[in-house]
Parts: C-alpha cells; sequence; structure tokens
C-alpha cells in the first residue's frame, strides 16, 4: 500500500502543511488513488518545510521537502502513477542527498519516532516499540530497580537545570505519604524553543509511557501534565493520547492486570514564563497565583497540595521508556563524564538549515553549526551561538570547539537550558541581543524578589540608553555590579539566570559594548540611533528617490547631482539605504 | 542542637532555627522588610542577606535555616552594598512623602534608608503613580508606597484566611490589590495594616493624626470579647489616636478583630455620659456625685428597711474588671444583704459550670495559642469568625500551616466552613445527639483510648448505657447529619494527636449550654484529649470579662472563686475577712429576677453596665419588669434603653480610662491600664461601688484596684499568686495560680482532676418544644462587628453594619420570591420586627438569623425567656 505521510507539526503547520494535505486529499479522491493519506510529527528539517513522506510500491520511502500545493500534482503524477521520484524535490531518500548530512552526526532517542510514526494512532506508536518499556517496567521490575536503572542511566533532567532524574525519583519514592503525583513539565516558555512541543506533537506516547514508569517508580497514582495553552496541538494529540492508552489498558486501574493504577490529567497554563518554575508551576495548577516559593521543602517532599510530587521535563520522560529497554548503559555510553545520553537542540538563527537536531552529548558547538546545519546562510561569519534562551548567555565564535555538556556550558557563563540555540552573524549586535533577552526575563520575572524585579528594569534602561548613543563610561560597571547583585539575589532560577546574556555578552564582547559607549557606533550597524547614513558623491547619480522616501525630509540635492544627508535632520530610518539602486547610501 | 557563630559570636540554637532568629538570639540585627514571625518566611526584600565564610554569594537570612558550624557574616561591605542598590532600586519609584506619611518615624524603609546612608541614587526612573484609595472604611491605601514586601498579602491569606488582597500584574507592573480593584470588602480586621513595613497601608482613622513618638501608647485588654487581645492604645492630648496590636505581646500577638483596632470611637462619643443624671418629672436633669448618690443610697436604705435585702436585686456586665465585679458582689451582698446578683442575663455561664461539674475547674482546659497546634478541631456551636475572629485566626493557623482538619457543627453554614474537613450542618438545638453519636461511634470502632478512661475517669458504663439510643440510624435521623460523615469525624476526632473542641457561648439557654459542655467533655474524656498539650475543651466567653465574672461570685449561688453560699463555714470565712454578713438564702438569676420585678417583688434594681432591654430575650417583658421597679438605678456609658427608664443614672468609665484585670477565656488574668481620663464626671465602675459603699457606711482603707486584688487573692485561691507586680508581664497569668511562686497553669488537669477523676455525665438529647404554626427557626447572636450596645456608638462600626437584617437562605429566598434587601415582618410569640432580607449562603435552608444587638429591631423582641428553639414567620411588607 503506498502512502503519503505529511508533516503536520506546528512548524509543518506554519509552513501550509494544511494545504498540501488537503491537496493530496483532493488530488488521491479525485484520482481514485489506492493511497493512504497520513499525518506525522516534526521530522526536524524545519528548514525544509512542509516534507511529506512517500513510500512507494516498491517500499522505498521518500522524503519531499519544500512541498506546496501547487507541487502536490507533479509529484503525484509523477511518482505515484509513473513511479518516477522527483529526485531534485528530494531531501531524503534511498539515493544520497546534500540533506543527508543534517542526520549523519545526529542520534535519535528522544526523537525516534517524531516524523516517522502516526501520532494519531496508539498502534503505530506500539508497533514502533511504544509501552513495551511500561511492559518491562510494570511485570519485571520492581519499582527500586527501575530507579536504579534511571540512576544508572546518567540521565539528567532536561528542563534546565541538569539534576540527575534518578536521583530525584529516589527522593520522591522515599517521602513518606498516602498520595503523590508525578507532573510533566510541558511549559516551554523559552522563547525560540519548541523541542517539547515537538516531541508532544510527534510522539505524545513516549511521554506519556515516562509518566506512568515514574509513577510505578515512586508510588504515584496520578500525574498531570502541564502544557502551555499556546500549543493547542499538543495537547489535542495528548488528550487523544491519554484517550487511547486509557482504552489499551495503559491508564486507569489494575494496569497490565498488575495492581498498579495511574491517571493522567492535562493543566492547560496560562503562558507566562516563570510558571514553568517547578514550584509556580504548581502553585498554578492548584489555581494560585504562579509564582515561585522558597524551597525546601522541594516538591519531592511537600510539592502539588503539599504531597511528594516528582517533576520532570517532557524530554526527560521521553528519554525513560528507551533507557528501561535498551538498559541502562546503553544510554551512559553516550555523552561525556559529565553528561551521558543526548540532548535535543532548537537551532534558529542564521544558520542554513534551522530546525530540530538530537545530538549525543559531547558533541562540539562547531560541529552542529557546521556539519548538521550546514554553516551560514549568505556566506556570513558565525559569530557567537546563545544557549539557554534568556536564561543562557552568548558562547562566541572562538569558542566552537567546545564539547556540549552540563559542565562545560556552565563554564563559559551560559546554560544548557532547555536547548535553544541561537545562533548569531557579524549582523547581530550583541548589546542588542542582550536587551533583547533581558527584556524578556523583565517582562516575565514575576515581581517578588526586589532584585528582579526592579534590578532587571533598570539593567534594562541602561541597555537602552547604550544602544540609543546615551551610554556613560560607568555604566558598565553599573551594570555588573547590578547583574551580580541580581543573580546572586533573586529567588528563583528566573532571576538568578536573568543577567546571563548581559554577562556572557560583557564578558566575550565588551568591546562591543564599549565602542557604543564611547564611539557612539554600533558596528554591527543594527541598532538605528547610533548608525550615520551618509551619500557617496561618486556612487550618486542624483536620481532623487532617496529624498523622495525620506519621512523628514533630510535630503537635498539637485537633480542628476549628488544628494546630501542633512545629520541633525536625519531620524535614522534606513529608508535612504534600502531605497537607493547604486548603493550609493553608506550607513556607519 | 545546632552551633554556630554569627559575626564572631556563638550561638546554639534548635535545628530549623533560621539564620535570622538565630542572629538575633545573638544580639545581632538583620535588617527585614518582608519578615515578621506571623508570617512564613517568604523571602521576597533580600535586603537580609547574609554570607557564609567559605562560599560564593549572598543568602538570605530569613529562610536559610542554620546548620552546624556555620560562620556566617553579616555586615561585610559586599553585604553592605547589596543593601544600597537594594534601596536605591526601591527609592526610584517610591514617592518619598516622608513628611506627610504617617509611617513617618516608624517605616522601616525610613530607618534602614537612614541607617545605610543612603543618600543618592545612581538610578533614574518615574514615580509610581497610583490611585490613592479613599474609599475603603477603615483602610487607606496608598499603593505608591507599597515596596511589594507581600505581608499583606500573606497575612490576609495565612492569619486571617480572607484573601481580600493579592498581588495583580507580574514584573515590574506587580502591585497589590482587590480583585478588579474594588474598594476593599472584607473582615476590616486591618492585620494587613498592622504588617505593612511602610505607609501604603494605613489607618484611616489614624491619618495625619500625630506622629508616632508624640504620642503615649499604653498596653491593655480589648473590651469587647473574652479572646482578650492585648491592646496598644495610643492616646495624645486626651484622646485615643489609634489603637494596634504588638506582636510580641498576648495571646493575639498583634492579630486583633474589626471591634478591637478599629471599635474604639465610642469612648470618645458625643452621646458619652458625663454626669450623674436624676429623673425629675419624667425627664433626666444633670446632678452632681454627691447629690445622685446621696439619692441612691437613700431609697436603697429605704428599701432595705422597709422590705428587706431580698427586696433588691442586682445585674452587672461582665464587661466590668474583676476588681469591680469583685467589689459590686460584696457590696450588694454584704452591705446591701441580697443575694439575688447576676450577670448576662444569667443563661450564658451554664457550658463553664458543667465543665466543674465534670472535670474540676469552670473554664477552658488550654490555652488558646495551643489552638494552632491541634490537629483536629471542633467548632461546635461556634461561629468564631463573628464571636471570636481572633480564635477563628488560629483555627485558619491550624488547618494552614499544620493541615489541622476543621469539623464545624453548626445549623448554619457559617463562614468557617470556608475551612472545615467536615461541615456538618445539624438540626437547630440537635448538637448534642450528634456528639453522642460521635462517640457511640467511638465505643463501636474500639477507638476510646480505653487506658485514660479506666485510669482518670469514672462512670463510663452509666454514658455507655445512654449511648445505646445514639445509633448511627437515629443519630442521622435526629441531626439531619449523614452518618458517613460524622462517624469519619469522631474517628479523626479519636486519632487525633490533639483534637481540640471550641464553644462559643452567649444567646442560648442554660440547659442547652450545659448539655452541650457535658456532651463534649465526655467526648474529650472518652478520647483522651484532656490533661495535655494542643487539646481539650475551650468555653469562649462573649464578653471581656465573662470568666471573670464567674470567677468573682457574680452569680446568685457562688461566692468568689466557686465558694458554696450554701456552705455556712464558706459564707463564714468571706464573712470574717470582709466584717460584714452574708444572706443566707440562695439568691436569684437575672430572669428569676425580671420575673420577680414584674410580680413587684423587686423594688429595688442596681444595674452596671448591662443593657437588659437589649441583650436579654423577650424585650417586651423585660421592658415591663423594669418598669415595675420601684427605684431602678443604672450606671453605664451612655444612655441605654435600659438607662433611660432608670430613676438615676451613673455615668461610668470605659475600659481604657480604668486599671483592674480582665480574665479572657483561657484563664489569663491580664491588666487592664488606663490611658484616657473618663470625661466630664464620668468615673470607673470600681470608684462608683466604693463611694456607694462608703455612704451606706462600709468603708475601704485603700481603694485602688490593686488593693482591691490583694483581697481577692487572699480570699480566692485560684488567684493567689496573681499580684500586679506579676502581672506586669506581656502574657499575663493564667489560673489556677496558687502562690506568689506558682507559674501559673496553661493547661489543665495534666496530673489530675480536682476530684481525683473526670467525671462522665451522660447527657440525653431532647428535642425542642415542637411549635408547628410558625415555620421558621430563628438563630440571633453577635456578628464580627458588633459586641452588645458600645459598638453600636462607634461611628466607623455603624458604617459597616448599621441596622439590624434577617439572613435567609438563597434557596428560600428563591422560594417565597424574596429579593437582597427587601422589608420584611418577623413575627414570634413575644413580639415582632421589621427589617431588610440578607440573603446569603451563610444561613441554611428553614433557618433565619437575626443579629442581637439592635434594641428596636434586634432578635430579642422575637426570643423567649426560655431561650430554647424560637419559631417565627415571615411576611413580606
Ligand atoms: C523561570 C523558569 C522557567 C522554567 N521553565 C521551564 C519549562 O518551561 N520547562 C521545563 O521543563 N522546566 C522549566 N524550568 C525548570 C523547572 O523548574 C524544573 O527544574 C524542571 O521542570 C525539572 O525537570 P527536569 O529535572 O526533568 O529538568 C524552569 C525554571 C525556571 C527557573
Ligand atoms: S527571581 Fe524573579 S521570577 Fe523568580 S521569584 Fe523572584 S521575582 Fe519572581
Ligand atoms: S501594601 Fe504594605 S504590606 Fe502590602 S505589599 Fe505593599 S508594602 Fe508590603
Ligand atoms: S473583640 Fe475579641 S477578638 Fe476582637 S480584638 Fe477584642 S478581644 Fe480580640
Ligand atoms: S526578610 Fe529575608 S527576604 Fe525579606
Amino acid at each position: 500500500m503506498k502512502q503519503v505521510i505529511v508533516g503536520m507539526a506546528t512548524c509543518g503547520l506554519s509552513a501550509g502543511a494544511q494545504k498540501v494535505y488537503e491537496k493530496f486529499e483532493e488530488v488521491i479522491r479525485e484520482k481514485n488513488l489506492p493511497v493512504t493519506l497520513k499525518e506525522t510529527g516534526c521530522i526536524g528539517m524545519c528548514y525544509r518545510e512542509v516534507l511529506v513522506e512517500l513510500q512507494d510500491g516498491d517500499g522505498q520511502n521518500y522524503l519531499y521537502g519544500e512541498v506546496t500545493p501547487e507541487r502536490v500534482g507533479e509529484i503525484v503524477e509523477s511518482h505515484l502513477l509513473q513511479n518516477k521520484p522527483l529526485l531534485p524535490w528530494v531531501v531524503r531518500g534511498p539515493h544520497p542527498t546534500e540533506d543527508d548530512s543534517f542526520f549523519v552526526k545526529q542520534k535519535r532517542i528522544v526523537l525516534r519516532n517524531c516524523g516517522h510514526i502516526d501520532p494519531n494512532s496508539i498502534d503505530a506508536s506500539i508497533h514502533a516499540g511504544g509501552y513495551h518499556a511500561l511492559r518491562k517496567a510494570l511485570l519485571e521490575y520492581s519499582p527500586e530497580k527501575v530507579i536504579d536503572e534511571v540512576t544508572g542511566s546518567q540521565l539528567r533532567g532536561r528542563g534546565g537545570a541538569g539534576f540527575p532524574t534518578g536521583v530525584k525519583w529516589g527522593f520522591a519514592r522515599r517521602s513518606a505519604g498516602d498520595k503523590k503525583y508525578v507532573i510533566c513539565n510541558a511549559d516551554e516558555g523559552d522563547p525560540g524553543a519548541f523541542m517539547d512541543r515537538s516531541v508532544l506533537e510527534g510522539d505524545p506516547h513516549s511521554v506519556i509511557e515516562g509518566m506512568i514508569i515514574c509513577g510505578y517508580a515512586i508510588g504515584a497514582k496520578e500525574g498531570y501534565i502541564y502544557v502551555r495553552a499556546e500549543y493547542p496541538k499538543a495537547i489535542q494529540r495528548l488528550r487523544q493520547a491519554i484517550a487511547q492508552a486509557e482504552e489499551r489498558g495503559f491508564l486507569g486501574e489494575n494496569i497490565l492486570q498488575t495492581d498498579f493504577r495511574f491517571r493522567i490529567k492535562i493543566k492547560e497554563g496560562a503562558g507566562a514564563f516563570v510558571c514553568g518554575e517547578e514550584t509556580a508551576l504548581i502553585a498554578s495548577i492548584e489555581g494560585r497565583r504562579g509564582n515561585p516559593r522558597l524551597r525546601p521543602p522541594f516538591p519531592a517532599v511537600s510539592g502539588l497540595w503539599g504531597k511528594p510530587t516528582n517533576i520532570n521535563n517532557v524530554e526527560t520522560f521521553a528519554n525513560i521508556p528507551w533507557i528501561i529497554l535498551n538498559g541502562a548503559e546503553a544510554f551512559a555510553s553516550l555523552g561525556t563524564d559529565d553528561s551521558k545520553g543526548t540532548k535535543v537542540f532548537a537551532l534558529t538563527g542564521k544558520i542554513k538549515r534551522g530546525g530540530l537536531v538530537e545530538v549525543p552529548m559531547g558533541i562540539t558547538i562547531n560541529e552542529i553549526i557546521y556539519d548538521i546545519c550546514s554553516g551560514m546562510r549568505e556566506g556570513k561569519q558565525f559569530k557567537a551561538v546563545q544557549m539557554g534562551g534568556p536564561s543562557g548567555g552568548c558562547i562566541p565564535a572562538l569558542m566552537g570547539q567546545i564539547q556540549i555538556d552540563y559542565a562545560q556550558i556552565t563554564k563559559t557563563g551560559a546554560i544548557m537550558g532547555s536547548g535553544g540555540m541561537v545562533v548569531m552573524d557579524e549582523s547581530t549586535c550583541m548589546v542588542d541581543v542582550a536587551k533583547f533577552f533581558l527584556n524578556f526575563t523583565q517582562n516575565e520575572s514575576c515581581g517578588k524578589c526586589v532584585f528582579c524585579r526592579l534590578g532587571t528594569k533598570r539593567m534594562l534602561e541602561i541597555l537602552e540608553r547604550i544602544t540609543e548613543g546615551k551610554g556613560k563610561g560607568s555604566d558598565l560597571d553599573l551594570l555588573e555590579d547590578l547583574a551580580q547583585k541580581v543573580r546572586e539575589t533573586s529567588l528563583c532560577g528566573l532571576g538568578q539566570t536573568a543577567p546571563n546574556p548581559v554577562l556572557t555578552t560583557l564578558r566575550y564582547f565588551r568591546q562591543e559594548y564599549e565602542t557604543h559607549i564611547f564611539d557612539r557606533k554600533c558596528p554591527a550597524h543594527v541598532c538605528s540611533p547610533l548608525l550615520t547614513y551618509t551619500i557617496l558623491p561618486n556612487c550618486c547619480t542624483g536620481c532623487g528617490r532617496c529624498a523622495k522616501s525620506c519621512p523628514a525630509q533630510a535630503i537635498s540635492g539637485e537633480r542628476k547631482e549628488p544628494h546630501f544627508i542633512q545629520p541633525e535632520q536625519c531620524v535614522k530610518c534606513g529608508r535612504c539605504f534600502a531605497s537607493c539602486s547604486f548603493g550609493a547610501v553608506f550607513k556607519d | 542542637m545546632v552551633t554556630l557563630t554569627i559575626d564572631g559570636i556563638q550561638v546554639t540554637v534548635p535545628p530549623g532555627t533560621m539564620i535570622l532568629e538565630a542572629a538575633a538570639k545573638a544580639g545581632i540585627k538583620i535588617p527585614t522588610l518582608c519578615n515578621s514571625k506571623r508570617l512564613i518566611p517568604f523571602g521576597a526584600c533580600r535586603v537580609c542577606v547574609v554570607q557564609q565564610k567559605g562560599r560564593r554569594g549572598l543568602m538570605p537570612a530569613c529562610f536559610n535555616p542554620v546548620r552546624n558550624g556555620m560562620e556566617i557574616l553579616t555586615n561585610t561591605p559586599d553585604i553592605i552594598k547589596a543593601r544600597k542598590i537594594q534601596l536605591q532600586l526601591i527609592l526610584i519609584s517610591h514617592p518619598l512623602d516622608c513628611p506627610v506619611c504617617d509611617a513617618g518615624g516608624q517605616c522601616e524603609l525610613q530607618n534602614l534608608v537612614y541607617e545605610y546612608g543612603v543618600s543618592e541614587n545612581s538610578f533614574k526612573g518615574e514615580k509610581a503613580n497610583l490611585a490613592t484609595d479613599h474609599v475603603s472604611p477603615f483602610i487607606e491605601r496608598n499603593l505608591n508606597r507599597c515596596i511589594l514586601c507581600g505581608m499583606c498579602v500573606r497575612i490576609c491569606d495565612e492569619v486571617v484566611g480572607a484573601n481580600e488582597i493579592s498581588f495583580l500584574n507580574r514584573g515590574f507592573k506587580m502591585k497589590i490589590g482587590t480583585d478588579f480593584d474594588r474598594p476593599m470588602n472584607c473582615e476590616f480586621c486591618g492585620q494587613c495594616v498592622s504588617v505593612c513595613p511602610v505607609g501604603a497601608l494605613n489607618d484611616r482613622m489614624f491619618l495625619h493624626k500625630a506622629r508616632p513618638w508624640d504620642m503615649k501608647e499604653t498596653q491593655t485588654i480589648c473590651g469587647y470579647c473574652g479572646v482578650g487581645c492585648t491592646l496598644t492604645v495610643g492616646t495624645k492630648n486626651g484622646r485615643i489616636l489609634r489603637v494596634r496590636g504588638d506582636e510580641s505581646r498576648g495571646v493575639n500577638q498583634g492579630t486583633l478583630c474589626v471591634k478591637g483596632r478599629f471599635g474604639w470611637e465610642y469612648v470618645h462619643s458625643p452621646e458619652r455620659l458625663t454626669s450623674p443624671l436624676i429623673k425629675k418629672d419624667g425627664s433626666f436633669v444633670k446632678a452632681t456625685w454627691e447629690e445622685a448618690i446621696g439619692l441612691v443610697v437613700k431609697r436603697l436604705k429605704e428599701i432595705k428597711s422597709e422590705k428587706g435585702g431580698s427586696a433588691i436585686a442586682g445585674l452587672c456586665s461582665p464587661r466590668l474588671t474583676n476588681e469591680e465585679l469583685y467589689s459590686y458582689q460584696k457590696l450588694m451582698r454584704g452591705v446591701l444583704g441580697t443575694n439575688h446578683i447576676d450577670h448576662a442575663g444569667g443563661y450564658s455561664y451554664a457550658a463553664p459550670l458543667a465543665l466543674r461539674e465534670s472535670l474540676g475547674y469552670a473554664a477552658s482546659t488550654n490555652s488558646i495559642n495551643e489552638i494552632r497546634k491541634a490537629d483536629v478541631i471542633i467548632a461546635l456551636r461556634s461561629d468564631l469568625s463573628e464571636t471570636h475572629p481572633v480564635i477563628k485566626s488560629e483555627g485558619v493557623l491550624a488547618v494552614k500551616r499544620r493541615k489541622a482538619k476543621l469539623i464545624v457543627v453548626n445549623s448554619r453554614n457559617i463562614y468557617l466552613n470556608k475551612f472545615s474537613a467536615f461541615n456538618l450542618l445539624v438540626k437547630p438545638g440537635s448538637e448534642v445527639a450528634l456528639i453522642n453519636g460521635m462517640m457511640q461511634a467511638i465505643l463501636q470502632e474500639g477507638l476510646a483510648k480505653e487506658e485514660f478512661v479506666s485510669s482518670r475517669t469514672e462512670g463510663i458504663e452509666a454514658l455507655k448505657q445512654s449511648l445505646k439510643n445514639y445509633s448511627p440510624e437515629k443519630v442521622e435521623a435526629l441531626t439531619g447529619v449523614s452518618r458517613a460523615s460524622f462517624v469519619e469525624a469522631a474517628r479523626l476526632f479519636a486519632k487525633a494527636v490533639g483534637g481540640v473542641i471550641l464553644i462559643s457561648t452567649g444567646q442560648a439557654s442554660e440547659k442547652k449550654d450545659r448539655d452541650l459542655a457535658l456532651a463534649a467533655s465526655n467526648l474529650t474524656l472518652l478520647t483522651g484529649q484532656i490533661g495535655k498539650e494542643n487539646a481539650g475543651i475551650f468555653i469562649l466567653g462573649e464578653k471581656n470579662n465573662s470568666q471573670g465574672a464567674l470567677d468573682m461570685g457574680l452569680t446568685p449561688g457562688w461566692l468568689p472563686g466557686y465558694a458554696n453560699l450554701g456552705n455556712p463555714s464558706e459564707r463564714e470565712r468571706f464573712e470574717k475577712s470582709w466584717k460584714l454578713s452574708i444572706p443566707e438564702q440562695e439568691g436569684m438569676g437575672a430572669l428569676s429576677i425580671l420575673q420577680a420585678a414584674e410580680e413587684g417583688k423587686i423594688a429595688g434594681l442596681y444595674i452596671a453596665g448591662e443593657n437588659p432591654l437589649v441583650a436579654y430575650p423577650d424585650s417586651s417583658r423585660t421592658k415591663k419588669a423594669l418598669a415595675a421597679v420601684d427605684f431602678l438605678v443604672v450606671q453605664d456609658c451612655f444612655l441605654s434603653e435600659t438607662a433611660s427608664l432608670a430613676q438615676v443614672v451613673l455615668p461610668a468609665a470605659s475600659f481604657v480610662e480604668k486599671d483592674g484585670t480582665f480574665t479572657n477565656a483561657d484563664r489569663r488574668v491580664q491588666q487592664v491600664r488606663p490611658g484616657l481620663y473618663p470625661p466630664g464626671q464620668a468615673r470607673p465602675d470600681l470608684w462608683i461601688f466604693q463611694q456607694l459603699s462608703k455612704s451606706l457606711g462600709y468603708k475601704l482603707n485603700d481603694p485602688s484596684a490593686k488593693a482591691v486584688m490583694d483581697e481577692i487573692k487572699n480570699l480566692v485561691p485560684l488567684y493567689g499568686g496573681i499580684d500586679y507586680a506579676r502581672l506586669d508581664n506581656p502574657l499575663g497569668l493564667q489560673w489556677p495560680c496558687s502562690s506568689a511562686d506558682h507559674p501559673g497553669t496553661p493547661f489543665l488537669y495534666e496530673k489530675d482532676f480536682p476530684a481525683g477523676k473526670g467525671k462522665f455525665i451522660p447527657v440525653e438529647f431532647e428535642e425542642g418544644p415542637a411549635e408547628t404554626e410558625s415555620p421558621w427557626f430563628l438563630i440571633t447572636g453577635p456578628t464580627m462587628v458588633h459586641s452588645g450596645s458600645l459598638s453600636l456608638m462607634s461611628p466607623g462600626l455603624t458604617r459597616l453594619q448599621g441596622e439590624s437584617y434577617v439572613q435567609v437562605h438563597p434557596e428560600d429566598a428563591r422560594k417565597l420570591g424574596l429579593e437582597d434587601n427587601q422589608k420584611v415582618i418577623l413575627r414570634s410569640k413575644q413580639g415582632q420586627i421589621t427589617v431588610k432580607t440578607l440573603v446569603s449562603w451563610n444561613a441554611a435552608p428553614g433557618l433565619l438569623f437575626v443579629p442581637c444587638h439592635f434594641g428596636q429591631v434586634g432578635g430579642n423582641c422575637l426570643t423567649g425567656r426560655d431561650l430554647t428553639i424560637t419559631k417565627v414567620q415571615l411576611e413580606k411588607v
């Protein structure tokens, strides 16, 4: 049976997968073809969306990239009807393609099923090995043995802090209590991160299975998945998957005929970044304002409704079934001394191939950027990578050789975080980057701690001042002082890490700051108030388009004569720069 | 124990102590802006940061527990720098309007800025610009000064349980507010004001009245209810300007209710009596003390000689001090020769007397602050948020902090249910059946504390016998409570480490109160929830000195200290000491006195502080009785409904204008200290009693309150060790305190009961007389905002609640087609009133509630003297 599988995760959908799907439906119906149409999750090649996998009569798989509704007819005609694959559009298939290098250095544990199976079907999941680990854990392992396995795998929490998962489960197991809870943290608030979303959309059953195993291990009978409400697709897939799992007896009473029971509820989060912090998240599930609270007591001792609670990230849970099935050693054999297994990264920015990758720990930044992502776009220079989202920091290109693991990344001043990687080239202003992230955290601070609430606001104001050319020589010291105090005296991770983008850019790109302050220049030409526009007389043809485009009437000149920009009147909007077809407007 | 050094000073503290407290112990003050010992550490302000030697970074002292061998530094340059930046950050948006801020001089922020010399700011920004709340009663909110310490939000949640204010918005835009930013509409206990470290939440009555250091502050005891909260009364130029609670004093530890904190205005009411009044030709004329005392003495002497002492009777209020109450009964018994004396209608102290019968002492068994440490609490017929708000807070603390289970037994859906694990909504008056049912379930399930029962109690067989009639099915039918819930409640109580029963007294019949207290006593004896800490029974008197009135013998049958009047040797002991003789025959109680008056048998009636016309049941009959008295003397702060019927009115001082002691609901004798002089010619009751005694021929050597207490001490063994020098401490002394070296007794019956064993006294549930014509049950009682007549003279309180109402359940309202705030007529056999409806889920279907304070339209116009169950008819106007 021939199959057409459309990648319908959020990334696919936003590239137009729905229309492509409908087009296939229409064409298949019209031509009455013996072809099944299915959907799947994200395979990671977001730079090639919309992706459509075609399984032809020979049992061969072809992955078409950049499919548009217009191309659907052609693909059907040529490949399905005439069995002639349209090789130029194939990004993965039986023949080598340029895109194969995207996968060579990846190692897929968490994403093992994403983009391969139909996330709407529990059978597809079971067929791919789903719930086998649950069976093994429940029927062959004692709860302690499960915890031993997880501990032995040296899996560290993928939600950001990297706490050893097995150890955490052990705490929750040892906490006395009549009721315990398992929470899956799917709040994924980092701007630019979409690992958890992809996993939930592409392989919800693995996460559910991981949670059930955790429930068994720590002695909990109830679980919550806290998903941000902005992930409607993930929520829908989860609801469906939970219902299916209940139907098959993987959730509910007497799971797999044992006396273990477990249920999962979904809680939609209101979307505040700080609600991803575990104590705030718990408060939010309880219906209280999502504010972090003091720890201890840790959730393992007193969490949801005051009961022992184990909270893990989506990716953490998705690793669990693999570990149970393949054994702790298999997992621990991957990675470095400090960090084992793999890590999923969401790559965005100026690289050629943006998307979702899963790599073994210990890979270098350069390998990810050059080998997997194929380097920078437009032949620009790699300048820095921001790891860990707003809580992370910028690692300069010079340090591209470092191996990715928790310890190494922390040493740079950034954090592993949940896996967002924003790759920047020479056209990025580092002060602007710091400002962007600080603006985010400043807005998302819950407002409790004085330094986080007020300190970040003032830091932001200083950065604004610097990017507007009003910076003072003393600003950098002030910034560092404040950053230090915000970091040291904030209660939760948000405040403690909020200064990281500023501190790392100051550490690696201090000169850029100084140029802003002392030379009143933005080397990357990003901070518009610091730019000067001049017309190069020898290039100017005097066509006058720039003068017409200028909203401030700052450009004057006779027709056919070189024009001239009145610096006092210029509002630095850059329209003249964009309007000149002769490259006569010079930006500095 | 954990030993650590702080700034080089070694301290040893229990594990779990926070560095902040350990430092305090070492005499080192670490600044804080968001910490209060009344609250759980929150960690918002971060000015409390300290450093640990050998560790990087700063850590907050308020929530980091001590560890052995820690070396803590509290004042390094790094810390000082952090604090300075902190303060600078706060000051950017702070208005710095200190000259017009009420907190000036006691503002934590101001103090720190001063201490750290933060005179310049490297940051700039806009000043906060939020509208000031000029509308909410009692509380002004000027959030521009708010430093977002969250203490108001937390106390309202953790201690009050009202959750009226919360954090709104996030990050830089965060502020404190109510939902939709409406004016506040809460209990107005002012706890939020009391914790606000700056001038963001202010006592509206105190606004711009004085600088804190310009006031004199007097520590005294609240004159409203039996909790006996310590008040810090701020006065200047002869006027109260502010009342607050001090967190280091008293059972309340800074917590007060709306009456205690804001209900003092009556003291300065223009209606206060400032001169004795004598009625001439039907209207009052001002008189001098000589004239008034002369007339009273002359008429009482006449009555005594013509008709004998027993034609004279006295009713006195449990609002007076112990010294006054004692002197009053001595005057009535010894000098005027009558035992017809009583207080509070005579029906409100049956519960403590019942405990005396079964356990030995007529009072609560344990200390109020133990309630918060209990793990199961039964609120038995006690609407605590209305009657004893500060006890409610103890319950809230237990429930919220210790996850205690609260079991509410009431015939209304009272507010307390917000915190309860069980809401046992009983048919009116069937509480005893419920408790009996619980005990039967405990016996059935073998949960009784056998060892305790066999070694420390007697009469278990009789109890078992009587409980046979209380099968779960039957109790379910009698009370209307599902057996599953009361049986589960019984199990919880029986298994509790500390089980507490709270009973508030007031408007109920003598018999019902007695039965209820005995049932409670049986339950605690059966489960061993007595004679230990964090357990026991609390009898919560309605008035500030309800306990003292009983202790001081203000009853027809008991002399001070529960000496039996019928016992000649006991009588003799007092007679000898007083050099007076006491009539032999037992006197009449309050309601009998009125009955006798109605029959013309009482010629002289001396009422001190009571307002029977409002506070006693069946107002119309009370009025008849008072009118039938030849010579009525009323002594009060105001010309009350009762006083207006008198021939002579004597102006009395209020509680802030006198000294003496009150005994609160946990047997705590506490000193009342004057902050003011009484207005005009008004005088403390003690002075008046002494003047009367003197004019009647009985002179005292030393008229001071202290001397009276010395006399009490000698005659009342429970008070044997109580003297003013010892009372000068933040917590008073709890009786029994038999001698000068006795430390007082926080909880009773630890080793034994006074009579050796605790007695089971079975009580049977009797259904009230079946009255069928009137369909509605009526419950009357106090409300949170008012207590008796005095609170009605405080304009602030009457603005919150100025008129009577009838509380109707929404379902009933729907059936009757009644709206909120609609006029209805309530009619009983005793009378009728026209009031407005208050439709509320706090009522129960079929049951109405009318507050008892409002004279002409209060609940007592409808109640009968038997005070069992009142039923009424309801008509729309
Ligand atoms: C401000 C803040 C936001 C966070 N957001 C998330 C999030 O979106 N998802 C997540 O898994 N963990 C988040 N965390 C981390 C959680 O607090 C917690 O450490 C994590 O869920 C534990 O799971 P793990 O052990 O599997 O990593 C956040 C932490 C902070 C301080
Ligand atoms: S650090 Fe920031 S986000 Fe975290 S609790 Fe404090 S104010 Fe809230
Ligand atoms: S109003 Fe006062 S108590 Fe409340 S948060 Fe602000 S400063 Fe703190
Ligand atoms: S009325 Fe009672 S609870 Fe209120 S302040 Fe006075 S003593 Fe305390
Ligand atoms: S007092 Fe410790 S953080 Fe405020």
